[in-house]
């Protein structure tokens, strides 16, 4: 018994090293469960009220390149109220004659970037709004440029997003013009692309692609981003590159989305699926 | 017996630096991002051993891992097998907590952890990046830049050994 004993302190960091192998390899394969949700909440919280204290620090080097994407934002918003309130006009005239029903407003939280990381592989954003102010998992983050990404992480008072730039990500999306669909793929090295897209479709640069109704994350309708190179991938697909519509550098201030993603499309389409 | 809190307040420390100011010194526009923490874990390694290297090393990475959000245990497996490498470098004399091998030791964790870190990662999310392209984008450049700050561990002031001291 006591040799038994003697060989195993021998071997005790092996030991310890297999157990730490062992755990390791179980937490990679229950990445969703409710006590990691729980544990990933606590984390959250603990690293955002750091954050928080240490965003009031203002990042002096950023300041001169947000003046400067302050002023041109300015100018086309200033161009932009001009034309909405044509637009304002014209929609209350034709309302008027179709007795349209104007639909209720979308619900939007307001929060502030705390953190973001930008240099990995799988980016995301810390938030200094969380479960208190109504905000859940799986809701849509954007701004009024567009969209930014979705909740991952909730906690009372923050939250962690997944952004765009983010390899997890895939997101159906449709060209603005042209209704060509598409699914979003950020590739871990800086390029935000279209795949899916048939070698004849009609992309060209300066397109707009905005979300579809294909996807149950996340409400049609919202710019993801602005063609910047189309090309051909193979002999079947198109190769569409995109920059974001979101300035992911400059970004400090943006919404959430109550959108709640459909269960029952959901749990049909799992069903579908596991049938399959 | 380890000096436990000074090792908690140098990973925490780390930690908070790595996951709040780490763009100071990040080379952001090529992905290269250096490693504090896991110098700090080639340091508790070094002067302890295996055991509480890669104690260390996976709780880190596990607390990391909740952190960033996705993916969680792979970097708590990167960083314990790294720590595990290097605990075999310890020595009575502590000469390589002294002299450039601690800068190449750092090297040679970073080199594992990044490796483990990002082939697995990438592989993973099915990337269209070739492990060639995995190793020269990320995983070299990181390596070396982590490397590179490390070196500052060789300018920490230190206490001179009592010699005739009567």
């Amino acid at each position: 018994m006591k040799t038994f004993w003697l060989f195993l302190r021998s071997i005790k960091e092996y030991l310890l090293l297999t157990l730490f192998i062992i755990l390791s390899l179980i937490l990679m394969f229950s990445n969703d469960n409710t006590q990691i949700r729980f544990l990933r909440a606590v984390a959250v919280t603990t690293l955002g009220t750091f954050q928080s204290g240490i965003s009031a620090i203002p990042k002096v080097f950023d300041l001169e390149s947000e003046n400067k994407y302050l002023r041109e934002t300015n100018i086309k918003l200033a161009n932009e109220i001009a034309k909405l309130k044509e637009a304002k006009l014209e929609n209350l005239r034709l309302s008027k004659l179709l007795a349209f029903k104007s639909g209720a407003e979308i619900p939007l939280i307001s929060a502030k970037i705390i953190n973001k990381t930008l240099i990995q592989a799988r980016n995301t954003v810390t938030i200094n709004a969380g479960r208190n102010d109504g905000v859940e998992i799986d809701m849509p983050i954007i701004t009024d440029d567009g969209l930014v990404g979705r909740i991952v992480s909730v906690s009372d008072n923050y939250a962690l997003g997944q952004i765009i730039l983010n390899k997890d990500m895939r997101i159906s999306v449709k060209n603005q013009r042209t209704r060509v669909d598409g699914i979003l793929i950020y590739d871990g090295a800086g390029n935000l692309t279209v795949g899916n897209v048939l070698k004849n479709a009609d992309v060209n640069p300066g397109d707009i692609f905005i979300t579809s109704e294909y996807s149950n994350l996340y409400p049609p309708g919202i710019p993801v981003g602005t063609v910047s190179e189309t090309g051909n991938l193979d002999n079947l697909f198109k190769r569409i590159k995109l920059i974001p519509q979101v300035n992911f550098n400059l970004i400090e201030e943006v919404f959430v989305y109550k959108f709640i993603p459909s269960k029952e499309r959901a749990d049909l389409e799992k069903l579908y699926n596991k049938k399959r | 017996m380890p000096n436990f809190v000074k090792y908690i307040l140098l990973l925490t420390s780390a930690l908070l630096i790595q996951k709040t100011f780490i763009w100071v010194i990040a080379i952001s526009s090529y992905n290269i991002t250096p490693d504090l923490v896991l110098i700090v874990l080639v340091y508790i390694s070094l002067k302890e051993g295996k055991m509480w290297g890669i104690t260390a090393g996976f709780i880190s990475g596990f607390i990391i891992d909740l952190m960033s959000g996705t993916f969680l245990g792979l970097l708590a497996l990167s960083y314990t097998i790294a720590c595990f490498i290097v605990g075999n470098f310890k020595n009575a004399e502590e000469r390589n907590l002294r002299s450039m091998n601690f800068i190449l030791i750092t090297g040679l964790a970073a080199m594992i952890t990044n490796s483990l870190y990002f082939e697995i990662f990438f592989q993973s999310a099915a990337s269209t990046m070739s492990v060639i392209e995995v190793m020269y984008k990320y995983i070299v450049t990181s390596s070396l830049y982590t490397m590179l700050i490390s070196l500052f561990y060789l300018f920490k002031p230190r206490k001179k050994p009592l010699q005739n001291a009567y």
